[in-house]
């Protein structure tokens, strides 16, 4: 039986404020704190899936029925990624609880909890300023976050984060903005039908605004010159946080607009054709990068890439395709940057030269990264290949087979520079040199419970995708959208 | 329960079950490995004869495993020489680190390969092929440090091959909303001129790579090399002929055979696979000359074996029933003497630790069962009556004639009186010339390994003795499953248009001959002198520095000198080249991302006044 | 209409500095100067000339002469945001300016490529 899910937005948030004075009273309480709230989140998220699979979940906030008042929508979609980001938030907490050492404790524990409140409320609200509000939330704690390390490159990639970013949100209030104006509601459900009614000019300006707002967070190209530094310099488990959760919620800002909100067709070419150019550039840059975050940093850019070009093709399969490779990427990712992290940590350097022997020396998260390694590279019998099996049939069987065959080039090169650091690790004499002897049993438990999802999803992929078609028929039937929400609570 | 998912089930679960249980001991993870394949090549030999099918949807698509006479007839070889290599393993294996890893990608690749064979539809074939691709890379790379530029070339043309193939089969997919061969079969003719050419390529693309086909063949020899050579001998012997059951399948199923019908006929044959013929003797022809003169005993093999799998193209090209039926024959044969030879030769490495000739020599009173093993594995590759390599050959001979296509028929002769060439220095090299003081004492294998090759060895024996057994096999796979009308053969007789061959005969003559000579040579042998492998007689003069002693170093010096002009101009290079300006050439992107912040900036400013400025095109 | 002459002046102004400028705080002036504008633009779509206060405080006020209630609450929401955001830059820069003893952003490219 689910609670309230307003609680799942409301109980991280009192949590993280919380947290400090918790803090105060034992220093230890404060790293299981996000656990449980997490894990909290989760819960209400698998208890809230065969719920919303039937009917979209609308919750009323101080009875304000729906279009006025702020609302939570939580159909298959919202409740899908909300299930990502808790699922992922609540792994990577665990890997936080030995992790981050650092001081001030405290404070990164409370920030990685209002990130995943942002993030969560991103995907379920309803109303098109508070997905702005949220998209805030996400990205302040993202800055801090990303400047958690005291360190000469943390402060300056958390600049240019900071400074990109804050444009972005801008360009989004504007378009909210202009919105507004326009059709005098907020409410996504009634702006969606409103807007048809709207000068088709200040509406696709509107949606520029936004796309350009969201695709900033979705790491669409040119927008996302900000990911491969604040991947980088961010502590480990923000970068697993980045790929998982930020980046999903603004992918979902990103199609929860275009499909539902506005009704240009021309921005799905648009789309698709981005998402390709992502996809390329990302993987090219990706191919001699020196230092292993950066590396995968790239690599997710690319991902998001060919999520954009699923999404793109705007049909049935396709944007199942694009979510299950979401679903697949907020796993494998965090995996990814967890394993390679802890061998940063060990090696003390960031660069993939040092990672040399690491095969040898720590065999388990070697084997942890390798595995990632092959699963993102979408081989059989990983998860990552269904999603990219559905994503490319669909381009194909849509008449592009020219960037189908792009994309396939792109997970050429991709398996290049993958193999070639899982060759490092497994191949190459160990350096000599001072390394810290320090285990971390909860590191080891989060990147096996990664582990075993992407085998058994990859295994066993209809499981996953009875939830996702639900999903992308929400984002593919906005009437039936419109139609739930505005006749909620009546 | 079905059995295909059962041999499957039982196959990947003991890959598994090899990895984390034999962390305990060695005798556990070949232990299990061992078992798994006997037990599942028991249920595999129940299915002989039947058609199964398993149906079952997964991720929204229907998949189908099947089995019928021409799956078997591969998974015939993939548990043959599979339990065999598995044998091997327990003896060559023992000592070295991390055997729980190589029986791991062992049985997960034995499995794949057999889920390929089994599997009836595009999907499943794709994902055990892909399957096959990572876990066979695995053992490319077992022996770490030198391994790894061969591993990564071989999986990256590999990769290349899997998704051109990967292309094709969502090409047909979206046109016909199947994955299963047979609504393939059906819909074939369907499809346009281009679309046919296009998958036809495609799926070339694919399985030359991985049945080595010039000029797909660059990873072979390099990876051939550095895996273990229990692994080489499968790897060269069973999954080398995943391309060429590929082949068979383009050819002959997924075409239904009609592909005569929408390109011309050259010599009664279709373009598409005269073109393929052509292909395979060239392969053969040029993997020769370069196979004489490689100083590994192991590259030696891989180039033979890319000539080899060249004949079995060359074979399937042809199309009529005598040039499939003789590439189907020489399959076998080539898994036969491809595992014996590379077997052998893991033998010899296991004993001396090398596998240069210019380090060998003189084995032979030291390793005889080795010593025969590949004598008789060179009489096989050399297609010399009365061993079966001869029956294989003569039957893609005379398709070649049958057809009158008269350059190809040169070019195949010349290709197999070179290979008797790389077949003569292989053995010399290694057996005869002088030995080396260090290996004056080493010592035969153990039967572990030995049993294998020998057993290998009577079958090609046998086959030489009874081909029909097998003709049968290959005569049930074309009716059933290729649609070709066997061509006719007799109890021990291989007809052709100039006369037949009995092999029966032929088996005879050559065993009193033998039995002749070899009574004569025992009578005759007191009277002669026994010579020491270091009695060289340099005419009273003292042979100086310069003077090369050794046979094996600069052997056959004139052809290398004659033919190194051509052998100079390698695909290989010429694909790393390409590779590394087209790295160059992608690396020049990353300096997109300045590291200056206002430039991030200023891209998202002009991305949104772009998109602005062509708002109009979105509404 | 003079309202959104001002506010559209303040967001070029503050996107030029955030574009042109080297100096770092000045970008996050800019960055705060164009937060300032979309405030305005946000108010001045709800500002109705000679409307008041939408507070029922007499029972003779009616819903029609008002102003629109909901861009002020927007607007209040987005000015804490700017504040929270200004405030976390300046602390970024006070760090970065203790690292690299400059406040030239063209200078502090250590992460590039």
């Amino acid at each position: 039986m689910y609670l309230d899910p307003v609680l799942m937005i409301a109980v991280p948030l009192f949590a993280a404020f919380l947290i400090p004075i918790l803090g105060k009273i034992n220093k230890n309480i404060a790293k299981y704190v996000p656990v449980l709230v997490i894990g909290f989140n989760l819960y209400e998220a698998v208890m809230l899936l065969p719920v919303s699979m039937i009917k979209p979940v609308i919750v009323i906030i101080a009875a304000w029925r729906p279009p006025l008042g702020i609302n939570l929508t939580i159909g298959p979609l919202g409740n899908m990624l909300a299930l990502i980001i808790s699922l992922v938030g609540f792994i990577v907490s665990i890997y936080n609880i030995k992790f981050v050492e650092e001081e001030p404790n405290e404070k990164f524990h409370m920030l990685f909890m209002l990130l995943v409140a942002g993030a969560t409320g991103m995907v379920l609200t309803g109303d098109i300023f508070n997905l702005f509000v949220f998209l805030e939330i996400t990205s302040i704690s993202s800055y801090a976050l990303t400047a958690f390390i005291r360190h000469r490159d943390s402060a300056e990639a958390a600049f240019k984060y900071l400074v990109i970013g804050s444009i972005s949100s801008t360009f989004v209030l504007l378009g909210v903005a202009l919105i507004y104006a326009t059709t005098g509601t907020l409410n996504m459900a009634d702006i969606a039908q409103k807007i048809q009614s709207v000068d088709p000019k200040i509406a696709v300006t509107a949606m520029i605004l936004l796309v350009t707002g969201f695709g900033v967070e979705a790491e669409m190209f040119p927008l996302n010159g900000w990911a491969p530094d604040a991947y980088s310099q961010a502590p480990t488990p923000v970068s697993a946080a980045f790929g998982g959760i930020v980046v999903k919620a603004g992918m979902y800002g990103l199609a929860r607009l275009i499909f539902t909100i506005f009704n240009f067709h021309g921005i799905f070419y648009f789309l698709l054709i981005m998402g390709i150019i992502t996809l390329l550039i990302a993987e090219m840059s990706a191919l001699r990068q020196k230092q292993i975050k950066r590396m995968l940093a790239f690599s997710s850019i690319g991902q998001m890439g060919l999520v954009m070009m699923a999404l793109g093709l705007a049909t049935q399969e396709g944007v199942v395709g694009g979510l299950f490779q979401m679903f697949n990427h907020a796993i494998i990712k965090p995996l990814l940057f967890l394993s390679a992290g802890y061998l940063v940590f060990y090696s003390g350097s960031k660069n993939i030269e040092d990672l040399d022997g690491m095969g040898r020396l720590k065999p388990l998260t070697s084997f942890f990264f390798a595995f990632g390694a092959f699963a993102i590279m979408g081989l059989p019998p990983f998860s990552g290949f269904w999603s990219k099996l559905i994503i490319i049939s669909e381009t194909i069987r849509n008449g592009f087979v020219v960037l189908a065959a792009l994309a396939l080039i792109g997970s050429v090169i991709e398996a290049v520079y993958y193999l070639r650091v899982v060759g490092r690790l497994y191949f190459k004499k160990p350096h000599e040199g001072e390394r810290t002897h320090y285990v971390h049993p909860t590191a080891i438990v989060a990147m096996t419970l990664l582990t075993l999802i992407v085998l058994f999803v990859g295994l066993y992929p209809d499981f996953l995708m009875t939830y996702l078609k639900p999903a992308a028929a929400e984002l593919l039937n906005k009437s039936a959208y419109i139609k739930d929400v505005l006749t909620a609570g009546l | 329960m079905n059995t295909i998912p059962l041999i499957l089930l039982l196959l990947f679960g003991s890959a598994l079950l090899a990895y984390f249980v034999g962390k305990i001991n060695f005798v556990l993870k070949v232990g299990i490995a061992l078992a798994g394949l006997l037990v599942s090549s028991y249920f595999f030999l129940t299915l002989y004869g039947l058609s199964e099918k398993f149906i079952f949807h997964l991720a929204g698509f229907e998949l189908t495993w099947q089995i019928n006479s021409l799956s078997w007839f591969f998974g015939m070889l993939i548990f043959g020489l599979g339990i065999l290599v598995a044998i091997y393993s327990t003896v060559y294996m023992r000592g070295k680190e991390r055997v729980d890893f190589y029986c791991f990608a062992l049985c997960t690749t034995i499995a794949s390969m057999f889920g390929i064979v089994v599997s009836g539809d595009l999907l499943s074939f794709f994902f055990f092929w892909e399957i096959m691709t990572w876990s066979s890379f695995l053992l490319v790379i077992y022996y770490r440090y030198e391994a790894q530029t061969a591993g990564i070339k071989y999986f990256v043309m590999s990769a290349i091959g899997a998704y051109s193939m990967l292309i094709a089969i969502l090409m047909i997919y979206a046109r016909l909303g199947s994955f299963s061969f047979q609504a393939l079969s059906a819909g074939w003719q369907g499809f346009s001129l281009g679309t046919q050419i296009a998958i036809i390529i495609l799926f070339v693309m694919a399985f030359g790579v991985k049945a080595a086909m010039m000029p797909l063949h660059t990873w072979a020899p390099e990876a051939y090399a550095i895996s273990p050579s229990s692994f080489t001998s499968l790897f060269s012997g069973v999954l080398s002929k995943m391309g060429i059951y590929g082949f068979v399948l383009l050819f002959y199923v997924f075409s239904a055979g009609k592909l005569s019908a929408s390109f011309v006929d050259i010599h009664g044959t279709s373009l598409p696979g005269y073109i393929l013929a052509w292909f395979g003797a060239l392969s053969a022809l040029i993997a020769t000359l370069i196979a004489i003169v490689q100083d590994d005993a192991k590259k030696l093999l891989a180039y033979s074996s890319v000539g080899q799998l060249g004949y079995i193209i060359l074979g399937l090209g042809l199309g009529s029933s005598i040039g499939v039926s003789g590439a189907l024959f020489h399959a076998v044969n080539h898994t036969i003497f491809k595992g014996m030879l590379f077997l052998a030769v893991g033998a010899v490495f296991y004993r001396t630790g090398t596998r240069k000739f210019s380090e060998l020599g003189g084995l032979i009173s030291r390793m005889p069962y080795t010593f025969f093993v590949v004598l008789l594995g060179i009489i096989t590759i050399a297609g010399i009556p009365p061993l079966s390599g001869f029956g294989s050959k003569w039957l893609i001979y005379e398709a070649i004639i049958q057809k009158k296509m008269v350059f190809l028929a040169v070019v195949t002769f010349a290709a197999s009186t070179a290979s008797f060439m790389y077949c003569y220095r292989l053995i010399f090299g290694i057996f005869l010339g002088q030995r080396d003081e260090k290996y004056d004492d080493v010592k035969e294998v153990p039967w572990a390994m030995r049993g294998p090759m020998l057993l290998l060895s009577l079958f090609t024996i046998y086959l030489g003795f009874y081909p029909y057994h097998l003709l049968n096999l290959i005569a049930e796979v074309e009716k059933t499953v290729l649609g070709i009308h066997p061509f006719a053969y007799g109890q021990s007789v291989l007809f052709s248009r100039f006369g037949s061959v009995d092999t029966m005969t032929v088996m005879n003559v050559v065993a009193v001959v033998f039995v002749i000579v070899f009574v004569l040579f025992s009578l005759l042998y007191k009277r002669s002198r026994k010579v020491g492998l270091k009695d060289i007689h340099t005419s009273g003069e003292i042979p100086g520095e310069e003077i090369n002693l050794h046979y094996a170093i600069d052997f056959y010096q004139p052809f290398s000198r004659g033919v190194g002009a051509v052998l100079k101009r390698s695909a290989d290079r010429l694909y790393m080249n390409f590779a590394s300006n087209m790295e160059g050439l992608f690396d020049m992107m990353r300096y997109i991302y300045t590291g200056n912040g206002q430039t991030y900036v200023m891209y998202v400013i002009v991305f949104l006044a772009f998109v602005l400025a062509f708002s109009s095109w979105l509404i | 209409m003079i309202y959104y002459v001002a506010a559209f002046s303040l967001i070029l102004i503050g996107t030029y500095a955030v574009l042109v400028k080297k100096n770092m705080v000045k970008i996050v002036l800019g960055l705060s100067l164009i937060d300032s504008g979309v405030n305005i633009l946000l108010i001045s779509l709800g500002y109705i000339k000679g409307k008041t206060a939408p507070i029922f405080s007499t029972p003779a006020l009616k819903a029609q002469n008002m102003v629109d209630p909901i861009p002020q609450a927007l607007v209040l929401t987005a000015i804490v945001i700017g504040l929270a955001v200004t405030a976390l830059a300046l602390t970024i820069v006070i760090r970065l300016y203790d690292h690299h003893k400059t406040l030239d952003i063209s200078k502090i490219r250590e992460l590039k490529w």
